[in-house]
């Protein structure tokens, strides 16, 4: 056991002494007459001749178990813009992606407060526009029929944000980080039918939903997420409420407060 | 308990006198000066456009009632004050093409009046404008040189404060202020201008370090009694640094530079907690949020010392800290890296300097000259009993090192007549661009040597003094074939023979330092592959008493979870810049208790 | 007369103070000395290692691509469609020029049937029902076969962290190329049904998502636009139609490529 305890000593105080002469220009008070006497001498070509110089005849040909290949090598990285604690406000954009007759166009604004880096609350308004394409006419002309759609004027909730991936992208000479979030929750949408002449209300709402942020500063962002909007209505004044389903792409820039974030950890 | 007992070792050697063993390093120490204002690289210069031909040389002479222009210093003797005599008139039209522009024509006219015996009257003031017209020519060398001239007539000449305050001018011209700081500290005693004098005090301090320095490195070879007085000596100077330090006030522009210096001469001492202190107060006075005159690079030297002076008294936890402060990608980045993984292997984060390794070690860097890096990490696996790989990397430093050892050891035996000739052969690889691996093996000798930054402003230097001669044989021939080329080449040559000579010697001073690093390094390394022979054998003889084969290694526990401010990306052979020096390397088998 | 020996001198000095020689050896020194003051004043960008100008983002590349064949199967759907669905059976192959530019030809059958985004009702908005491809033939967006040559560029490659311990490569690319459509619907005027070979042009973007050294995961949308004439507000009119497909292919990387 001592003798372990002796070659370890040998080892590491090479190496001491091998850092401290390493610094270039380093007030040196070492005494380094032992280097000298080992520059004296040309350097032993190999261990089994420094083993000579040494009177040591232990050879050193047992190959033991090669492991390296289930070390793990990762980069830990501090993520390029943290969340936690902030309030984030983002004018949306958004437009509708499922409907190929009546297209709704329209704006909004999130408030979404990040409890934790991966962890957000959000209260949401959007307000819709509808516009009219082209298959309308032509449904209308070859099918000599009413169009039935549901005409969501606005809808608002709150939803729960969670950000559990990670992503980045290299874009010719940069590298470009960002984050994945899923949103999800409740809320209530207003249609065609909730005010005069139906009455039917606010129609309760749930959303689901997937996203991307690029972070652009330290108070400022680039979002864009695709959302589902689910709510019954009944359009035309039918008997029978349908689910509908209104596929949303939001686009924003969102703005932080405080505008800006320190790191904690080392 | 082995492993244990290895722990142990480790803990009392970090309590041992090895302590003692100096970390810090003067590197931040520039002599050039020339980290503020930025200066194109000596290599880059090129002669200057050629200038419209001369109008006002062929003017006749100007009319009495124009031109009363005269120096104010000039003697009243022989000053005609109804008309001018002819070699003030020459006088008067070399001035005109300097005002004008036409500095090649006013040089040429300037130095006519030098050597003309009747105009004796007017050297004064030729020999001072010529100064002036070679530094607008920017020929700073030569300017120098006629400054040099002026100012070696004394302090009663009527242009030696002007001439003192080109002097500064020059400093902040040329890459190598060293080149100025023995005219400043010749005049020591002289009056600076005030808007100067902070710079000189720091420049003069600077000086005296140094001198400080050389005389106390000079005083290890000395005989005891010499010995003595050379400290006594060197203790003088460290005192005059730092008495001229204490007069840059708090608000200037040097007083970080100044504290920086008197960090390191209170590091001379061993007055640590001072020197601690003064490093503080230079990281402070340059906090980019508040700092009048930010000096990004003076700063992370300050956190470097930090880093090491901790490291050096066993606080590794503040050490690594201070060397996270260092920006990624600045210059002293990866040798942050390579100094903060001693730190951690003291701290027993193995994790950490291993990864610091992957970059250090990463096709990116692989003509930075870590040796010992190698040697640090083979000493990591055996520690952890892992042999194979600990052998492995033995073998590839030797591979790496040991070839450039030989080189160094063939080049250390040659026998050169001069210092300068050690300069000249790696004058002569730095012009030598072919490939090949004996070339390039040779190519990281000249960066080795390079490394030194007081060869490497040696040499800046004379490849500026090569450029300004060059630049001479660029010019019309007006010029280039003029007395006065003839006279500034023969000058720029002998200035280049000193600068030389002054290079061979640290060349050779610092490549015998390093062949000694490397033989010693090559030593260490061996000892590691002599001690990881006999532990096998031990292994091996357990697994014969055994019966069986008995492994030394076990399963260590490991985690991959990362705090919230940390994102986690496997490595897995693709390089991802932005993630260099961020690497941690896990062992997943290995012999110390967990 | 003292005094005025003395003020000779004086007078002297004064006037050579004032005179351009001497105020140019000044002026010059003080211009030079603001420079100066300029010049070390200014921050100098602190030298580095330049990282961003030495390394390229990303080094290494566990997955490429230049001078490899792709062939990659793919199953794909019609998006936003008014009239009918279509699901599409296809066949990529593509020749890597480098790791970014690839030159490729695609081809596919669509089977089409009726959307269920519109209802068809009578006037009071009753007796609403799906519409049968009868009613449909005179929409728009019917089709079989296509064919085409595209040429893409993916300017982006990128990672996502995956549970911790794994991540998951992707490029992005985006492609533009033209081709053939074989559209079905019956003209203006027309009583039966005709199906016509149609040149069409196409815009997409889409992901490869790396399964390994040889397979990724291909997920794209495209939006194939071409001509159709149909019964416009005053007769016949061209129209340009714009039909978006997504589709999910699995890529075979062959050959060896410059890896």
């Amino acid at each position: 056991m001592s003798k372990n305890l002796v070659r370890t000593l040998v080892v590491v105080s090479c190496l001491w002494a091998g850092q401290a002469s390493s610094q270039e220009l380093g007030l040196d008070l070492r005494d380094d007459a032992g280097d000298e006497a080992a520059s004296a001498l040309p350097p032993p070509v190999s261990a089994e001749e420094l083993a000579a110089r040494r009177g040591d005849d232990r050879s050193a040909d047992v190959v033991a178990e090669d492991v390296s290949l289930e070390d793990r090598v990762k980069a830990v990285q501090r993520k390029h813009f943290l969340k936690r604690g902030r309030l984030e406000l983002v004018p949306t954009f958004a437009m509708s992606l499922n409907d190929a007759f009546y297209t709704k166009v329209g704006g909004g604004i999130a408030m979404n407060y990040h409890l934790a880096d991966s962890i957000a609350l959000s209260l949401h308004y959007e307000q819709f526009g509808i516009s009219q394409t082209e298959s309308v006419r032509i449904a209308k002309r070859e099918l000599k029929s009413l169009l039935l759609s549901s005409k969501l004027e606005w809808s608002a909730g709150v939803d729960f944000i969670w950000t559990p991936i990670y992503g980045k992208l290299s874009w010719f000479n940069t590298i470009v980080q960002y984050d994945l979030f899923l949103i999800t929750g409740l809320g209530a949408a207003w249609s065609q039918t909730s005010g005069d002449p139906v009455k039917d209300g606010a129609h309760p709402a749930v959303d689901i939903g997937v996203g991307q942020r690029f972070s652009l500063s330290d108070w400022m962002a680039f979002e864009f997420w695709v959302k589902q909007l689910l709510y019954a209505d009944r359009p035309q004044d039918r008997q029978i409420s349908e689910i509908q389903k209104v596929l949303t792409l939001n686009v924003g820039l969102s703005f932080w407060i405080p505008p800006s974030f320190s790191y904690e950890a080392r | 308990m082995r492993t244990a007992l290895s722990l142990v070792a480790i803990a009392l050697l970090a309590g041992s006198p090895a302590r003692g063993l100096a970390q810090i390093s003067f590197e931040g120490l520039d002599l050039s000066d020339d980290s503020e204002a930025p200066k194109p690289p000596p290599k880059k210069l090129t002669p200057p456009p050629r200038q419209p031909p001369p109008r006002a040389r062929a003017k006749p002479p100007a009319a009495k009632s124009e031109q009363p222009a005269q120096a104010p210093t000039l003697s009243f003797e022989g000053l005609d004050v109804e008309g001018q005599t002819a070699d003030r008139q020459k006088l008067e039209a070399a001035t005109r093409l300097f005002q004008e522009g036409g500095f090649e024509a006013a040089a040429l006219g300037f130095n006519e009046i030098l050597n003309d015996p009747t105009a004796v009257d007017q050297y004064e003031q030729a020999e001072y404008l010529l100064a002036k017209t070679l530094y607008r020519l920017g020929m700073y060398h030569s300017s120098l040189s006629v400054f040099k001239r002026i100012l070696a007539k004394g302090d009663d000449g009527a242009y030696f404060k002007l001439s003192l305050e080109w002097l500064f001018f020059i400093a902040h011209k040329s890459t190598n202020q060293s080149v100025v700081l023995d005219e400043i500290a010749r005049y020591a005693g002289a009056e600076f201008p005030e808007k100067y004098r902070d710079e000189y005090r720091y420049l003069l301090a600077k000086y005296n370090f140094v001198r400080g320095k050389a005389l106390l490195d000079a005083s290890d070879g000395q005989p005891e009694g010499e010995k003595a007085t050379y400290v006594v000596d060197a203790n003088t100077s460290f005192d005059e640094t730092r008495r001229l330090l204490a007069m840059v006030p708090g608000g200037s522009r040097f007083y970080p530079k100044a504290r920086y210096l008197d960090g390191l001469t209170l590091y001379i001492a061993g007055k640590f907690n001072p020197s601690l202190e003064a490093f503080k107060d230079v990281v402070r006075a340059l906090n980019p949020r508040t700092t009048l005159h930010p000096d990004p690079e003076l700063r992370e030297q300050a956190f470097m010392q930090l880093a090491r002076l901790h490291y050096e008294h066993g606080q590794n936890r503040h050490s690594s800290f201070y060397y996270d402060r260092i920006q990624r990608g600045s210059d002293q980045w990866l040798q942050s890296l390579y100094e903060a993984s001693w730190a951690h292997f003291r701290l027993g984060e193995n994790e950490q300097a291993l990864g610091n390794m992957i970059t250090l070690q990463s096709p990116f860097f692989r003509d930075e000259y870590f040796p010992e890096a190698l040697v640090l990490q083979a000493a990591i696996y055996y520690e952890n009993c892992r042999y194979p790989e600990a052998n492995r990397i033995v073998d590839d430093f030797r591979a790496r090192y040991f070839q450039l050892y030989l080189e160094l050891e063939k080049l250390m035996a040659r026998s050169y007549s001069t210092p300068a000739d050690y300069y000249g052969v790696l004058s002569d690889l730095q012009k030598d661009e072919k490939g090949g691996e004996t070339n390039r093996m040779l190519q990281g000798i000249l960066k080795l040597a390079l490394s030194d930054r007081e060869l490497k402003h040696l040499n800046d230097s004379i490849l500026e003094l090569e450029a300004e001669l060059d630049g001479i044989a660029g010019r019309r021939d007006l010029f280039r074939f003029s007395e006065l080329a003839k006279s500034l080449g023969a000058d720029l040559d002998a200035q280049r023979a000193e600068l030389q000579r002054k290079a061979g010697f640290f060349a050779k001073r610092k490549l015998e330092k390093e062949r000694k690093e490397l033989a010693s390094l090559n030593y260490r390394a061996l000892a590691i592959k002599a001690e990881i022979g006999s532990r096998e054998k031990d292994v091996l003889e357990a697994s014969l008493s055994a019966g069986r084969q008995v492994s030394p290694i076990e399963n260590y526990k490991y985690s991959t979870a990362v705090d919230d401010e940390h994102v986690y990306w496997p490595y897995e052979g693709e390089y991802w810049r932005d993630e260099l020096g961020t690497y941690q390397y896990t062992l997943t088998k290995g012999c110390k208790p967990q | 007369m003292r005094a005025f020996d003395k003020l000779i001198p004086v007078a002297l000095l004064a006037a050579v103070l004032a005179s351009p020689g001497f105020s140019r050896a000044d002026d010059d020194a003080a211009a030079e000395a603001v420079t100066d003051a300029k010049a070390t004043n200014q921050v100098a960008p602190p030298t580095n290692l330049d990282l961003d100008e030495r390394i390229r983002p990303v080094s290494g590349h566990l997955f490429l691509k230049e001078g490899r064949h792709e062939l990659s199967p793919a199953v794909g759907m019609s998006l936003g469609d008014p009239f009918y669905s279509k699901y599409v059976l296809g066949l990529q192959y593509g020749y890597h020029l480098g790791e970014s530019w690839m030159l490729g030809f695609n081809a596919g059958y669509a089977f089409s049937s009726p959307s269920g985004a519109v209802t068809r009702c009578d006037s009071s908005g009753q007796g609403c029902r799906l519409p049968t491809k009868e009613d449909l033939v005179r929409a728009p967006g019917d089709f079989g076969f296509l064919a085409g040559l595209d040429l893409s560029w993916s300017p982006l490659y990128g990672k996502i962290s995956v549970l911790a311990e794994s991540v998951l490569h992707f490029d992005t690319y985006v492609l533009v190329g033209g081709g053939v459509l074989q559209t079905r619907i019956q003209p203006p005027g027309g009583f039966d049904v005709e199906e016509k070979m149609t040149p069409e042009l196409h815009v997409g973007i889409g992901q490869r998502y790396v399964l390994s050294r040889h397979a990724a995961l291909r997920l794209e949308v495209r939006d194939v636009l071409y001509r159709l004439e149909l019964q416009g507000k005053a007769g016949k009119a061209q129209s340009t139609q714009n039909q978006l497909l997504f589709s999910i292919g699995l890529s075979f990387f062959l050959g060896q490529g410059g890896a």
